[in-house]
């Protein structure tokens, strides 16, 4: 069942990169595309088949497992960056982009990378499974989760009031965007609760790795309706422009 | 909204015994599919209702009244109200009667002689609701149309409203029942019983004292809107912007 979410998350993020690719090379908001090309190398190595052969090419040691952590540090930084500005929220801006998000974001690197070295990882281990038992380790996991984690709680508040105005205003399709990347952060903060409470057990672990991929699969829809409701708004706007002139824009508000 | 399509049929039957559907559709420009498609989900449109009688000549709101929910139609017609008059005077010609009223040499055209914009204006179904209002209106269609009051709200903001509720609405507010259709541009005035140039009769009646405040509330109303328009737009940019 996982195994199957995550490869749909694989195939959501590759698609949006892929749909990224021609506004990319027009040089417009570039960030998106790297930010999906990051998510796919992140979901692509939390599975086995691609972690252990990504991994044996770096040595064996580990270092994709890193690169994991990163890349979604990465990831939470450029897409927290751009839905703040997107739906207008000065105060999440300032949370991520000023000197709380900043040092935050750097502090929790550093503590990632000495917490990796400090590990004694010496062999190949999809998600470090085989040394959970460490101390070390522990915190290593935890630690991953509370930038993604911070960045998501910034955002809730701005793309939820987003999802509620534009169904007020009846566009469907941007309420149902924002919507979609609302539940995504939320999940997120959720999974990161229930990772610090209790994930040692199980069926608790199996539901955190349920989330995260849903959460992945929501963030890469909600983005692709937010693309469909852009160019609908861009379609309405050109013909509304055709149809006449300033009166127009009277009867439209009317 | 919707007429059920057996009712139809045998009101179809009844007043163009033997036309096909295809002459019926072409008769009163309905397209052929429209039809054929309202026939097929079991809901017939209450304009279709209305284009079909104006095609075969018949009173358009005496054909509405042989179907159940509109049983009380034909009964129920009364003459409009001087509040349902003035409201569906559009924002512009009370503007230019006030302009009018005001010349003191050479007016560019005599108070109350110019002709009106044809009915409905932009905003014609919440200028209705608003003039017909009585308390609590709101509250009771929602819960006699079991319709979410957002629902309602969403409607009005969009100049619509569906022809079972503006008929309810006229049935609780206690005004002639076609109103609600007349606004909504279902009906014409001649059709829904509003007498010709009713609403002249009704703006030349009006005191300055109304006249101004009825068009200083429609021009708030108005910027209300363009405002909420603007801050849609600017919207839409930073979305633009950012993850367009």
């Amino acid at each position: 069942m996982i195994a199957v979410l995550q490869w749909v998350a694989l195939g959501a993020c590759l698609f949006c990169a892929a749909w990224r690719v021609p506004a990319t090379l027009r040089g417009r908001n570039t960030g998106l595309f790297w930010a999906f090309v990051l998510l796919s190398v992140a979901v692509g190595l939390s599975l086995p088949e691609i972690y252990l052969v990504v991994d044996a090419g770096l040595g064996g040691r580990n270092i994709a497992n890193l690169a994991i952590r990163f890349a979604l540090y990465a990831i939470f930084y450029i897409l927290a960056v751009k839905f703040a500005a997107a739906y207008r929220s000065a105060s999440s801006a300032r949370l991520i982009r000023g000197p709380v998000g900043i040092s935050l974001l750097a502090l929790i690197s550093v503590a990632t990378l000495v917490l990796f070295l400090l590990s004694d990882l010496p062999s190949t281990s999809v998600g470090l499974q085989s040394y959970s038992n460490q101390p070390s380790v522990q915190a290593y996991g935890l630690l991953g989760r509370l930038y993604p984690a911070y960045a998501a709680a910034c955002l809730i508040r701005p793309t939820a009031l987003a999802a509620v105005s534009a169904g007020a205003a009846g566009r469907k399709t941007a309420a149902t965007a924002a919507g979609l990347i609302c539940s995504a952060f939320i999940m997120v903060l959720l999974l990161t609760a229930m990772q610090i409470a209790a994930a040692a057990v199980p069926l608790v672990s199996q539901l955190i790795a349920l989330l995260s991929y849903t959460a992945i699969v929501c963030m890469a829809l909600g983005l692709s309706f937010t693309w469909i409701s852009l160019r609908m708004e861009q379609r309405r706007k050109s013909q509304g422009a055709r149809a006449g002139g300033q009166l127009h824009g009277w009867h439209d508000a009317t | 909204m919707s007429v059920p399509a057996k009712a139809f049929t045998q009101w179809l039957h009844s007043v163009a015994p033997g036309t096909s559907t295809a002459a019926v559709s072409r008769l009163s420009g309905i397209k052929r599919s429209t039809l054929a498609q309202q026939l097929v989900r079991g809901k017939v449109a209450v304009v279709t209702v209305v284009s079909i009688s104006r095609a075969f000549d018949i009173d358009a709101v005496a054909a509405l009244s042989g179907f159940d929910k509109y049983y009380d139609l034909a009964s129920g017609l009364l003459p409009p109200t001087e509040a349902e008059l003035v409201s569906q005077i559009s924002d512009v010609d009370l503007l230019r009667e006030i302009v009018a009223r005001n010349a003191i040499v050479d007016p560019p055209e005599p108070a109350g002689k110019h002709i009106l914009t044809p009915m409905p204006h932009k905003t014609s179904v919440r200028s209705w609701i608003d003039a017909i209002d009585v308390p609590g209106l709101r509250h009771t269609i929602s819960r006699d149309l079991q319709m979410a009051p957002q629902n309602l709200s969403a409607q009005l903001s969009a100049n619509r409203l569906a022809p079972e509720v503006a008929v309810q609405v006229a049935r609780i507010a206690g005004v002639g029942l076609t109103g609600g259709l007349v606004v909504t541009g279902v009906l014409t005035p001649k059709e829904g019983g509003w007498p010709e140039d009713a609403r002249g009769k009704a703006l030349r009646a009006l005191g300055d004292t109304d006249l101004v405040t009825l068009a200083a509330a429609r021009l708030d109303a108005l910027g209300k809107a363009l405002r909420r328009t603007d801050q849609d737009n600017e919207q839409t940019n930073a979305l633009w912007e950012n993850l367009g």
